[in-house]
């Protein structure tokens, strides 16, 4: 279960000050598969960046699983994106030197597990988002779509508690991006992970079971579908 | 975990292979660079050293205070009288020694057999022909005619002094000079031999008459200017203390070691060494700022990466080390092919060498190398070379590392 309460972030711009986030409130329950929705500016990468431990909220709280994650210290902050979080981000950001096999084993590698169950996670992740074959390609030798399965692949293998995905198919074709929403939605229902998802494509809020859709850093509705 | 940095960190260098090659070079140009030059002048610093005791300066010498206090006017009037007493005294001590009369004089040729007519101021170096093999090693780098003999009026050149008079053995010289007594003498001597030492100051300026000749010649019989010795310069302190108890009743005579007499030398030598550090120095500089700026794009380029991995949940202390891997890599790689460039450059050194004999011949650097510079293997610069190269690379890359990690995650991944 994750709580965000009253979570507000305002950000400096030269002279000026930027409210991104104005007194964000809401509940996520386990196995949601949710987007955040909203034109740009509106705070969707500031919500999912906070909630990933990734950004300082300047007040609120949140709760993931009971534990208030603003209260970590740096090396606390650093084990639970290790353990808990997965990411998902528009350009993909693999390691191009590593590949699609290693760039997923790689999040096993940060959680020092036996190498025999890295391999083992590794290949049926692998092969479970459409990747089979593809495993020694380098990320420069496999399609946009591929990639970001890839990223996909990297985000669960570890059985994380919540994956964050920013803007999953905004650097894809819609057909690409269509069937990168499918994965995720069938990986959801698959593993019971839970997926917090920005957008703002109307195709790809279509998927989500949950649309919160953001205004100027306010929340203006929240349907469940 | 540390394998699977060292492994990414090596795959990070594989993909930007150019650049780690140019970087690696950088640092090996450095490496080689200094294990050459250090070499070199080593050697030069061994041979100087050794020609100084074998032609110049022996292990030490006596002479009379007045002398030494104005040694660079060569004041010959300021001599040791009745020097064969105490040669005989240094002999029954069991110490090697020879004495030598120093004089100035100004050397004067006339055309027919020489091309014309001349004359240059030189130093006049009266030998004994045969105490002087006990101490120096003179006769042995005759390169034409013969040694000299006792009380003839000859004279032996250094080759390169003979070369710029266009000297040949048989031909006749003048040499004006004074007596210790202030009255002027001009010396008919002929050139029975040419000397071709491993010291350029003695082929450059070597010009060395009989000592009995020259003692008559300058008013001084039985005088010598400086009386060398020569002994075991692995037992210095007994042979000086030997030595100074011989002097101990006579206060106006010193004794001064090698060291002492070639002051000047050692003072060029340092100097040029600190030169040569410095310049060398500066090499390392440059290789030092090629790694940090290296290490800096590598860092600025992978902002989004390096934002990706923090996101990942890699702790900073991994990132540094895997970027210190990374940099100590290059550093490595650039030491390994320093080492092999500085061995080549040391072969080269030590089987050909570079001869400078031509510059040598006008010019008194100081080192008293004739011929060809060579240079010495010396594995511990080699080893430390290797290390400091490396550890230098993770040292200049501290910074960078240090500066993008500065930076927030969000910040990396919107880079």
């Amino acid at each position: 279960m994750i709580t965000i309460d009253a979570l507000v972030k305002t950000y400096r711009e030269g002279e000026s000050e930027v409210h991104a986030l104005r007194g964000v409130s809401l509940e996520i329950k386990p196995g949601e598969f949710t987007a955040i929705a909203g034109p740009s500016g509106s705070g969707k990468t500031t919500l999912l960046n906070i909630i990933g431990l990734l950004d300082d909220a300047d007040s609120g709280k949140i709760l993931i699983d009971g534990r208030d994650i603003q209260t970590f210290s740096g090396k606390e902050r650093a084990r639970f994106r290790r353990e808990k979080l997965g990411f998902v981000f528009q350009t993909f950001n693999l390691i191009p030197v590593l590949t699609a096999y290693e760039n997923v084993a790689l999040a096993l590698n940060l959680l020092q597990i036996s190498a025999k169950e890295i391999e083992s996670r590794t290949i049926a992740i692998l092969h479970e988002v459409g990747l089979k074959g593809a495993e020694n390609r380098l990320p420069s030798k496999l399609s946009g779509g591929q990639q970001q399965r890839v990223a996909i692949a990297r985000a669960l293998v570890k059985r994380p508690l919540l994956v964050l995905a920013d803007e999953p198919t905004a650097n894809l074709d819609s057909v690409t991006g269509e069937e990168i929403m499918k994965l995720m939605l069938e990986l959801n229902k698959k593993h019971g992970t839970t997926f917090i998802f920005s957008t703002h494509d109307p195709m790809v809020m279509l998927y989500a079971t949950r649309l919160i859709k953001l205004h100027d850093g306010l929340i203006v509705s929240d349907e469940r579908r | 975990m540390f394998r699977f940095i060292s492994q990414l960190a090596w795959k990070n260098l594989m993909r930007y292979k150019r650049r780690t090659l140019i970087t690696a070079l950088a640092i090996a140009m450095g490496i080689g660079m200094y294990i050459g030059v250090d070499s070199m002048l080593k050697s030069a610093e061994q041979e100087s050293e050794r020609n100084l005791h074998d032609f110049e300066t022996g292990s030490g010498v006596i002479t009379t205070k007045a002398y030494w206090d104005s040694k660079e006017r060569i004041p010959t009037s300021e001599y040791i009288e009745h020097s064969n007493v105490l040669l005989q005294s240094l002999s029954d001590a069991g110490l090697q020694a020879a004495p030598r009369i120093q004089a100035q004089g100004e050397l004067i040729v006339y055309e027919d057999p020489y091309p014309v007519d001349g004359s240059m101021r030189v130093i006049l170096t009266g030998i004994d022909p045969v105490r002087d093999e006990k101490v120096f090693k003179l006769q042995k780098t005759l390169s034409k005619g013969r040694f000299l003999k006792e009380q003839n009026p000859e004279v032996i050149l250094g080759s390169w002094i003979a070369e710029k008079l266009n000297a040949d053995v048989g031909y006749p010289i003048t040499i004006v000079t004074r007596t210790v007594n202030g009255y002027m003498q001009t010396i008919d001597a002929t050139v029975v031999g040419i000397i071709d030492a491993p010291d350029p100051v003695i082929n450059r300026t070597g010009v060395y008459l009989p000592l009995e000749y020259l003692q008559e010649m300058l008013e001084m019989p039985q005088g010598a200017t400086h009386i060398f010795i020569n002994f075991n310069m692995s037992n210095v302190n007994k042979n000086e203390q030997k030595i100074n108890e011989i002097l101990l009743n006579q206060p106006m005579l010193m004794y001064h070691s090698w060291e002492k007499l070639a002051e000047d030398y050692l003072a060029i030598a340092g100097a040029k060494q600190k030169g040569t550090s410095f310049i060398l120095l500066l090499v390392f500089i440059i290789a030092a700022v090629g790694i940090s700026n290296t290490m800096l794009m590598a860092v600025y380029e992978r902002m989004r990466e390096l934002g990706m991995l923090r996101a990942m949940g890699m702790e900073d202390e991994d990132i540094k080390n895997l970027f210190f891997i990374e940099a100590g890599l290059i550093g490595i790689i650039g030491a390994v092919f320093g080492v092999v460039l500085g061995i080549a450059f040391d072969f080269y050194l030590v089987t050909y060498g570079f001869d400078f004999s031509m510059f040598l011949k006008d010019i008194d650097i100081g080192y008293r190398v004739g011929g060809a510079f060579h240079g010495i293997w010396n594995i511990t610069t080699m080893i430390s070379c290797f290390f400091i190269g490396a550890v230098i690379a993770v040292l200049v890359s501290i910074f960078p590392v240090r500066r993008g990690l500065k930076k927030t995650i969000v910040e990396c991944l919107r880079k």
